[in-house]
């Protein structure tokens, strides 16, 4: 038994505690603290999904913010929304369950209650809403579809952000700038000579360079995309459908 | 600025607000890249920068070192050449990562001769192997051509492609397996294709001699690639045998029919393209998670995959097109003589358009849905034909296919190609070529030789109704014109008394200066008549005219 628990370590993707099995993990009062933590962090990257389908279903710019911001509230709280099963595997699919739930049952409470005393999950002046909305194409995409795609958007947008910052930190910035298209495409051989001439690198180092930036990447887009799915095992196919989401 | 730009992989165009400018499809299809897990750190790992070509030379004296071909998990591989037979060489090196173990040398040499011994022709060879500096190298067989993942990476793979593929995969591994040896990271990167075709294995238990180092003395751990590994491979690695193998099989197999990995709830291969639905057994028993309910050896596969090959299905149900591809082939004009005895088949012979196409045993004619197979035991004769020359003056030939089928003998007649305008010179050579073809084919495959009426082609007979209703559409205008010209000879016989240039009757009523003369002629014989309201002006002038000079 113990080999199989150390293989299990051992595996390139540890699957310790995630965000989202910390969230459907039950039980405690510590574990409360620390569910509402991973849902608020949860709730920071993937709250324009959320928006666009608000709004996507007609509702005003600030009532969206109103019904998004009041959504995390109360997911967060865990009141109201219990009779979600969150065992389903997915944070997606839960939350876009807990969502419609929400829209249908709470809505109206939500209007006359809320209206005023906003509880504020996100820091939402500085996101620039609408701004983003705005530049969604108008044509008639059904408001699940537009969740789901712009849900595959988030997790590309904030892998990115961190991969960036992660070179930035490190001083390495320029490199990953050179070298970020090698994210689409193995890159050809000498097809980054330029890029070492400019770095003064010499262009093996470049390759390996590339090479590593590929691999973290790599490695960053399934941690975050872990985070979301109950199980090891799962990564593969939510990335799969949200290719199918593109 | 990025709207403009196309994906350089994918081709797909970039959206605007693509993170960093980036393909939004290819950033997620990485997730799912094949990397083989590295048995050591992987970040420690990627730090490691394989020697430039030159920095090796002065450690393999015997070598002319090349170019650095690729590098993975388990180490880079060179392109060389083995100054003293003068050949090619592929040179192995692995990470100076692996080996710091003092057990691992003695450990190295023992799985290496065990590799070196496998001798097959469809595993690449390894020449040599040892230590230089600390430094563990392989010599092995350099393969001038491409691994199976650039392979599909390049295009969609026809079916009949991995059907010459996976039995030679099938070979290599049964005979491994013979040896004991179990491969453990089958995968396509580590197949790889000559310039002829020919399948050569590539790493063969590396990952076992890689893996077990870098936890020796405590349990054996988990290595490979994880798109291609069995279950079992991942949960109890120490327990893996030859039937991980065939997993991965299975998994390679699935890939080059549909293009993609098998994911949790797969779908049979059948249900996405068109092959035999026979394959789709075959897939998925290799897939089984449970290796008790695999194939219990990879030569099972093999066998399995020979009998659908050698029994094709029943013509109803089989996409027996699919699985090898014709010899000949080529859509075109199709009829039948009974059909050009009809009275509509004796005006316009082409009673539709339809595929022809030649196989090694058998001509298969579908048009449509509608699929009909002539086994070469059932054709009878062969040659042209050609059909009257009020229905094609010109004399295009047909390819004139007689055979039985139950009893009845059924005759098809054939012209290739599907344009509406072409030459007798195309239509007949490509006849005449469908004919040399089939009969050589047929020669070739049953020592028969057909009865061919080449020379001279055999005219249909056909319908005498459409040769009337051809000459009633010919005649018909021919007859209109004639009894046009004829009614006016008569009529300008009739009214002037003398012959003249017909002149159009109605003028006299009419415009202009062209109506002067029969006007004036009008003016002799009677009084002058109102004009007609809607006439013109100059007729109007010319009425006045005989009133002033009253």
């Amino acid at each position: 038994m113990t080999t199989s628990a150390a293989s299990r370590e051992n595996f390139r993707e540890p699957f310790v505690a995630t965000r989202w099995s910390i969230v459907l993990a039950a039980g405690g009062p510590e574990a409360d603290s620390k569910r509402q933590r991973a849902l608020e962090e949860l709730a920071q990257v993937y709250w324009f999904p959320l928006y666009a389908y608000v709004r996507r279903h007609g509702q005003t710019p600030e009532a969206a913010e109103d019904l998004t911001q009041e959504f995390f509230a109360r997911l967060i709280e865990k009141h109201g929304l219990s009779d979600v099963d969150p065992s389903k595997g997915r944070f997606r699919s839960f939350l876009l369950a807990s969502l419609n739930h929400f829209l249908a049952n709470e809505y109206d409470r939500a209007q006359t209650q809320k209206r005023g005393g906003r509880r504020k999950i996100i820091a939402w002046d500085a996101l620039d809403a609408e701004a983003r909305y705005a530049i969604e194409p108008v044509d008639d995409v059904t408001p699940e579809r537009l969740f789901e795609q712009r849900w595959a958007w988030a997790v590309l947008d904030e892998v990115l952000l961190r991969l960036r910052e992660l070179y930035t930190t490190q001083g390495q910035g320029a490199l990953f700038e050179a070298l970020k298209g090698a994210l689409m495409q193995r890159p050809a051989a000498g097809q980054y000579d330029d890029v070492a001439q400019k770095l003064g690198m010499t262009p093996n180092a470049v390759a390996v360079a590339a090479h590593r930036l590929r691999g973290r990447y790599r490695k960053l887009l399934r941690d975050e995309i872990a985070q979301t799915v109950a199980e090891p095992g799962l990564i593969d196919a939510e990335v799969t459908y949200l290719l199918s989401c593109l | 600025m990025v709207d403009e730009h196309k994906c350089p992989q994918c081709s797909a165009p970039l959206a605007a607000g693509a993170p960093e400018g980036l393909c939004r499809v290819c950033l997620l299809k990485l997730a799912l890249e094949s990397n083989t897990l590295a048995p050591i750190d992987s970040e420690r790992l990627a730090r490691w920068t394989p020697p430039e070509p030159a920095d090796l030379a002065s450690r393999f004296p015997d070598l002319e070192i090349m170019e650095l071909l690729g590098r993975g998990g388990m180490g880079a591989v060179y392109k060389a050449r083995q100054r003293s037979l003068d050949r090619l060489v592929a040179l192995k090196i692995l990470p100076p990562e692996i080996g710091h173990d003092a057990d691992f040398t003695e450990r190295f040499a023992r799985e290496a001769l065990a590799m070196a011994r496998l001798n097959h022709p469809h595993i690449v060879a390894i020449h040599d192997f040892g230590q230089s500096n600390a430094l563990f190298f392989f010599v092995m067989e350099y393969v001038d051509g491409l691994n199976l993942r650039q392979l599909l990476n390049a295009e969609r793979m026809a079916p009949r492609e991995a059907l010459a593929i996976v039995p030679q995969i099938c070979d290599a591994l049964q005979y491994a397996h013979d040896q004991g040896i179990v491969h453990r990271d089958i995968k396509p990167e580590n197949i790889l294709l000559n310039r002829v075709g020919q399948v050569k294995i590539a790493d063969f238990g590396l990952a076992k001699l890689v893996g077990a180092e870098a936890t020796f003395g405590a349990a054996e751990r988990v290595v490979g690639t994880p798109q291609y590994m069995a279950p079992e491979q991942i949960e109890r690695p120490a327990e893996v045998d030859h039937r991980a193998d065939i997993y991965s099989l299975g998994v390679v197999f699935y890939q080059m029919l549909t293009g993609e990995l098998p994911t949790k709830r797969m779908e049979r291969p059948s249900t996405k393209v068109r092959i035999d639905v026979r394959l789709d057994e075959i897939v998925m028993r290799a897939l089984e998670k449970d290796p008790q309910r695999r194939y219990q050896q990879v030569s099972d596969v093999k066998t399995r995959m020979d009998t659908i090959v050698d029994n094709p299905p029943n013509a109803a149900d089989a996409p027996y097109v699919a699985l090898r591809a014709p010899l000949k082939a080529s859509r075109g004009f199709y009829s039948t003589p009974e059909f050009i005895r009809t009275a509509f088949g004796g005006f316009a012979w082409r009673k539709g358009t339809g595929e022809l196409a030649l196989y090694d045993d058998r001509l298969v004619f579908s048009e449509g849905w509608q699929r009909t197979e002539i086994p070469f035991t059932s054709l009878q004769e062969l040659g042209l034909a050609r059909t009257p020359r009020w229905i094609s003056p010109l004399g295009h030939q047909l390819l004139s296919i007689t055979h039985h089928e139950k009893d009845q003998r059924n005759t098809l007649l054939f012209m290739p190609g599907v344009a509406w305008f072409r030459t007798t010179g195309d239509t007949n050579r490509f006849a005449a070529e469908w004919i040399i073809a089939i009969r050589d084919t047929v020669k070739a495959a049953t020592g028969r030789v057909l009865t061919c009426s080449s020379d001279r082609p055999a005219v249909v007979l056909a319908s005498p109704w459409g040769a009337l209703f051809v000459a009633a559409i010919m005649g018909i205008p021919l007859l209109f014109v004639l009894i046009m010209c004829f009614s006016t000879i008569m009529h300008r016989t009739n009214g002037s008394g003398r012959t003249t240039l017909p002149q159009p009757v109605t003028t006299e009523r009419s415009y202009g200066p062209v109506s002067r003369q029969p006007m004036r002629r009008a003016q002799e014989n009677q009084p002058p008549t109102l004009p007609a309201p809607y006439s013109g002006q100059p007729a109007q002038r010319q009425y006045k005219m005989p009133a002033r000079n009253h």
